[in-house]
């Protein structure tokens, strides 16, 4: 058997090195700015701040800033309570394909260390640049089946990235950051059956993962150097079939979270490439006779909601969010017509539980359109553009202003410190 | 332990929960950290055998200690929590095994956060409702690999079990709620696992049988399963008289031997702890396999390494896992071999009194040296302490280290 390459030292190589010319530090940008302002949104929350509050408690020593509250807390804890928040509302970044997010898990890490370490803003965007990109990388290696398996990539991977970003931050050469990744990736967690709030808990935890991993490996402590690969690594027990060809081709070269969007629907991610497939069929209404969505299993599991009782219900529903989409604008209100198209929603597990998703529509009359998530492009939907707008619509105007004046110094040189840009 | 500890100042966690054997205090989650990796680091705590090699004091302890002291809890309610976090583990490690071990998972890690919203929400008084979304909250997040095994990180993850259980019975102790079919629901807990698991075992006979009375209690600091070997080892080193030259070392021992802790030359003390090979070679050598037979210096010394690398493994597929057959040949050609079928500290041959007692000094010389016997007489007066302040007393050292 053919040993599979060294994926945590890979990784961990491209997480400690120079970075090519051409790194998208303008969508970096842009996932620390929607992270930024879901942490503020997620603050609104009473249910958030429950677990805030706890969060706040810890780690006595201010080093860094809970978003909201402004109240300053341990590095991990700011890290851990920003996160939380961020996840909360479901507002911001999100991989189109896999229907991951790992700006929440990413940005809180990078920011609290950041703050704590004053500096400059143009570290954090590579610092997240490269966070992100290492998730993105390890969920594409994992594919579909470690979802299948159960698992929340956004929170495994995510915590994997988040180290990453946080090691990058604590200037680890490449050996240290190969016990970072290591640590992230042995302590990588997170079931998707635990529901929505158990999942925002989840990613809050992926954040603090990524910044103690950074600090214990800035400390000396190792951990297996084929954390990820090895025959009893977090391929083999949490996906099983890694794709590493997709973990290491290009890595530096071709960015793969410079295709991240931001979620223009308001529901749970993983609905989010059927919605965007189900946008680009033509409107057939009344005119739909069966609508089939081939999706991997595990999405099927928890996203199978075809008479959904309440809008948090409707937020995780397959059905509901097909129907929805495929009536276009005015379809929250054709309440009628919802239900049908609802009922007319077949969900049918892809071969071998896996993805990618896949959707057809069949019309009366047996016509048939079908297109799969690896054709999606970007849509104007799912651009930067449209959040600002967003936030300003759904933050207090308070918080919507402290956003503002957080994003201008973001979106600037570069030069300034992140400790001053959270204290405006 | 020392960077956990510089990692734990680094990231802000001043606190007042204890560390034992530190002077060292931190908050409640990076305490439990510290105190699990600590009693999980040198692999001489307590085994649980049937659940898959469960390692439950650690994680029961580092869950139950700091809260139990500020919350200034009895001796006797903190010891109940101690034995439901023990046996909580030990029920859902079996629920799990021997699947979910043979497939790389580290069962203290994955069955320990449960355990550790239990225990210390029990401690906190925490009632039934805030209990179950706790241990649910906890239960979402199973962590560790046996790729880590031979690694500080494996230390870690009983650490971490024990943290992120504290911290979910505090969140639910502030009333975060999840959903807590995450244990039996499709995709979920037990599914995620392991391909094959029984969650009956998790409530079979509940309250009526104990599985804390199975533990069990090593007579040396490794993986279990080297035991056997080392015990026929140091039964053919009492015959060997004279220090005539070994020709070569044959161990015929159970399939999970070779899966475990085949390592021939180990490069320190950690990975030396999953070398069947440097137990053997200790033992036919030194006549021990004690702490100091593991430390770095003596895992490099040349003899031993000389004898490692003379040294094969032959699994026996009739063997069970308490039985080993070390064969020695010298150089002479003379061959002494000798077959244990249950290994001492088994459930069969568990260790005496004075066994435990030497063990316990043996484990507190380094950093409490002579209070031995303090330590124990305040582990025995906790069923009837009004709290837990002698048993921490007795645990942290008398002037800063």
């Amino acid at each position: 058997m053919t040993a599979p390459p060294p994926a945590t030292r890979i990784l961990a190589a491209f997480a400690a090195g120079p970075l090519s010319a051409g790194n998208p530090a303008e969508r970096a940008t842009e996932v620390v700015g929607a992270s930024l302002g879901g942490s503020l949104l997620g603050t609104t929350s009473p249910e958030a701040m429950r677990a805030l509050v706890v969060f706040s408690e810890f780690g006595s020593t201010p080093q860094a800033t809970i978003l909201g509250p402004g109240r300053r807390a341990g590095v991990a804890w700011a890290a851990r309570a920003n996160a939380l928040a961020a996840s909360w509302v479901g507002m911001g970044d999100l991989q189109p394909v896999l229907g991951l997010r790992f700006g929440p898990s990413v940005v809180p890490a990078a920011l609290a260390v950041a703050e704590l370490n004053q500096l400059t803003v143009q570290r954090l965007r590579e610092a997240v640049a490269v966070g992100l990109e290492v998730a993105c990388r390890l969920a594409s290696a994992l594919g579909y089946a470690h979802a299948g398996r159960g698992w929340e990539p956004s929170c495994t991977c995510g915590a994997v990235g988040a180290a990453a970003a946080a090691g990058r931050l604590a200037d680890l050469d490449q050996e240290s950051m190969t016990a970072a990744i290591a640590l992230a990736a042995t302590q990588a967690s997170g079931l998707a059956a635990a529901g929505r709030e158990a999942t925002s808990l989840l990613h809050a935890r992926a954040a603090a993962v990524g910044v103690e991993s950074a600090f214990l490996a800035r400390s000396g402590f190792t951990a297996a150097r084929a954390a990820i690969e090895g025959r009893r690594g977090m391929n083999a027990l949490m996906a099983g079939e890694g794709r590493f060809d997709l973990l290491a081709d290009g890595l530096g070269e071709l960015w793969q979270m410079d295709s991240l969007i931001f979620n223009p629907h308001d529901c749970e991610a993983r609905c989010h490439p059927a919605i965007e497939l189900a946008r680009r069929l033509p409107r057939a209404g009344q005119e739909i006779q069966e609508v089939v969505l081939e999706a991997p299993a595990v999405f099927l599991t928890h996203l199978d909601r075809p008479r959904p009782e309440s809008m948090e219900e409707a937020r995780e529903s397959l059905q509901h969010q097909m129907a929805l989409a495929l009536l276009g604008s005015g379809g929250a209100s054709a309440g009628d017509a919802l239900a049908s198209i609802r009922g007319r929603v077949r969900l049918v597990a892809s071969p071998r539980g896996e993805g990618p998703v896949r959707l057809t529509v069949i019309q009366r009359g047996g016509r048939r359109w079908s297109l799969s998530a690896p054709e999606l492009q970007l849509t104007s939907a799912g651009t930067w553009q449209g959040m600002p707008a967003r936030l300003e619509a759904a933050l207090p105007p308070t918080q919507f202003g402290t956003w503002h004046r957080i994003w201008e110094r973001l979106r600037g040189p570069g030069g300034l410190s992140v400790a001053s840009v959270i204290a405006s | 332990m020392e960077q956990v500890l510089e990692t734990a100042r680094g990231t802000g966690a001043r606190g007042a929960c204890p560390i034992p054997g530190r002077e060292d205090r931190a908050d409640c989650y990076f305490a439990a950290v510290a105190t699990a990796l600590a009693a999980h680091l040198d692999d001489f705590d307590d085994t649980h055998l049937e659940s898959g090699n469960v390692h439950a004091g650690s994680v029961a302890m580092a869950a139950t200690l700091g809260p139990g002291l500020l919350h200034r809890v009895s001796g006797p309610r903190y010891l109940a929590a101690f034995a439901i976090g023990c046996e909580t583990m030990f029920r859902t490690g079996m629920a799990l095994a021997p699947a979910h071990h043979e497939e790389g998972w580290q069962p203290s890690a994955t069955v320990g956060p449960m355990a550790s919203a239990l225990a210390c929400g029990l401690v906190l008084g925490l009632d039934r409702a805030p209990l179950t979304h706790a241990m649910a909250l906890a239960a979402s997040q199973p962590l560790g690999h046996r790729e880590s095994f031979g690694t500080p990180a494996k230390a870690l993850h009983p650490g971490l079990a024990a943290g992120s259980g504290i911290l979910a019975a505090l969140l639910a102790r502030r009333g975060v709620e999840v959903d807590p079919l995450v244990f039996e629901t499709r995709g979920g807990f037990f599914d995620a696992l392991a391909r094959r698991h029984h969650p009956e075992e998790v409530v079979s006979g509940l309250g009526q049988r104990w599985e804390l009375l199975r533990n069990t209690y090593k007579p040396y600091p490794c993986g279990v399963v080297c035991h056997p070997a080392i015990d026929a080892a140091l039964l053919i080193r009492q015959s060997l008289g004279s220090r005539e030259p070994i020709a070569g070392v044959e161990i015929r021992c159970h399939a999970l031997v070779t899966e475990l802790v085949d390592r021939p030359q180990p490069d320190d003390g950690l990975q030396a702890r999953f070398s069947v090979q440097h137990g053997v070679a200790a033992a036919l050598l030194w006549g021990a396999a004690g702490l100091d037979e593991y430390e770095d210096r003596r895992v490099r010394d040349k003899e031993v390494r000389a004898l490692r690398a003379l040294t094969s493994l032959r699994v026996e597929p009739t063997f069970h896992r308490e039985q080993a057959e070390v064969v020695v040949t010298l150089a002479a050609g003379r061959q002494f071999a000798r077959q244990v079928k249950g290994a001492r500290g088994s459930l069969e041959r568990p260790l005496s009194e004075p066994d435990l007692t030497a063990k316990l000094e043996a484990l507190t010389r380094r950093h409490l040296p002579g209070r031995a016997r303090e330590i124990e007489a305040a582990v025995r007066s906790l069923k009837e302490a009004p709290d837990l302040d002698r048993l921490v007393q007795a645990l942290t050292p008398p002037t800063p280290r």
